[in-house]
């Protein structure tokens, strides 16, 4: 099928969660899940959870999830609204996300890869993220952090050419040594890509791979666009 | 013209310029004026905009180009920067598309500004990179539009590669997905 070498989204790393996958093997919000884990069938990998379409008409979040702390924390202060109705924008998250410490030992997230974090989950376009959404986020994050980890043998926080290499090929792609080169360049600071930025690409990735996929109804994998709704789609990742 | 010669010599050591050499050059040009520096992801968009043949270089020619583009853009946000709070309201960056020749739907529209503002307003940087990124996006798509009637077809290998042009930039050369 058309769609070769998006797959290591969806394909579990060898001892890894599949990404998407809730860390506690439960159910999103009630929504159906995906197809979890197992190889890509080529199509549009498996996202696992979450990715089934708007999170609305969940059940409300148990009162000890830890995340439904985190996002209070931040949600209840600024919005005056219930955390539950609550929405946040990229600079509260960004809190909530440091506070959460999800990113471990990394670097917290940049302002930047916080508002792509919002325009990828932002279904009902209100350029904010409610809970639900935030809660989808998580395990996202917790598994392309354990393939950041994976590669980062090293422990320097920072992913090289050569771990960048093996990152890229387990996603399903070969890349010449060239062209490994080129994208280290672009996306480094001083030859070395940082957690938040391996992130950033993972997001857009995944949201433009989503984009495509919503409007290939025919599963042929072409998509004719109008430019109207293709400046739509793209300008908001 | 100092800007000019040390970005040529940035570019002859491996024909390529990273984000953060561009970041560093335009900072020392002082191409922000009183504005804040270009963040890095902007500078990203800068070069991956420019990159038309895909060779993963920019050159002096290409930077000549950005630099036009960069001067004229910060020229209409300072006109519409009256107050100099270095932001600009929603409805100025309306404005400026139309002036740029863009007609773009409410929905469109709607989605680009938010994605652009922190609090409802658009600060020089993010204006650019709004500016960088719909020029880029639309010569992506007219390349694609063979008949110019708006409309283009985007195979899945080209969306990879398109992906990859605005995040991972793999020129189509090097690029091989498996099967």
């Amino acid at each position: 099928m058309a769609y070769p070498g998006f797959g290591g989204y969806g394909a579990p790393m060898p001892g890894m969660p599949p990404q998407g996958m809730p860390q506690h093997g439960m159910p999103m919000g009630g929504h159906p899940m995906g197809q979890m884990g197992g190889p890509p069938q080529g199509g549009y990998a498996p996202y696992g959870g979450g990715y089934q379409g708007g999170t609305y008409g969940a059940p409300p979040p148990a009162t000890n999830d830890p995340m439904w702390g985190y996002f209070t924390a931040i949600a209840g202060q600024t919005t005056g609204l219930s955390a539950q109705d609550g929405e946040i924008d990229a600079d509260e998250l960004q809190r909530c996300l440091t506070q959460s410490g999800i990113s471990g030992t990394y670097t917290p997230f940049s302002l930047e890869t916080c508002k792509i974090m919002i325009a990828m989950l932002d279904r009902d376009h209100t350029g904010k993220m409610g809970f639900n959404e935030f809660k989808e986020l998580f395990p996202l994050l917790n598994g392309w952090k354990q393939n950041f980890m994976m590669f980062d043998r090293d422990r320097s926080g920072t992913v090289e050419l050569q771990e960048m290499s093996q990152a890229v090929n387990a996603m399903g792609y070969r890349v010449s040594p060239q062209a490994l080169n080129i994208i280290i360049r672009r996306y480094s600071k001083n030859g070395r890509v940082f957690f938040d930025d391996y992130v950033a690409c993972c997001l857009k990735l995944r949201s433009l791979t989503e984009v495509f996929r919503r409007r290939d109804t025919m599963q042929q994998g072409a998509v004719s666009f109008q430019y109207d709704d293709f400046i739509l789609c793209t300008m908001s990742i | 013209m100092v800007c000019f010669l040390s970005t040529v010599y940035m570019c002859q050591q491996d024909g390529q310029i990273s984000a953060d050499e561009l970041q560093r050059c335009l900072t020392q040009c002082g191409m922000s004026g009183s504005y804040k520096p270009f963040n890095l992801e902007t500078c990203r968009l800068m070069i991956n905009m420019l990159d038309r043949d895909m060779s993963g270089s920019m050159g002096f020619n290409e930077f000549k180009e950005l630099s036009g583009a960069l001067n004229g853009w910060k020229q209409n946000f300072m006109a519409m920067d009256r107050d100099r709070s270095g932001t600009i309201e929603a409805q100025e960056l309306h404005q400026a598309l139309g002036t740029m020749g863009y007609n773009f739907s409410n929905q469109a529209l709607g989605v680009i500004i938010r994605r652009h503002s922190t609090q409802g307003r658009i600060a020089f940087d993010d204006y650019v990179a709004c500016c960088v990124r719909l020029r880029s996006l639309t010569d992506q798509f007219r390349r694609r539009d063979s008949t110019q009637q708006g409309t283009a077809a985007f195979q899945y290998d080209d969306v990879s590669i398109y992906l990859y042009k605005c995040v991972l930039y793999i020129p189509r050369p090097f690029c091989h997905t498996r099967n």
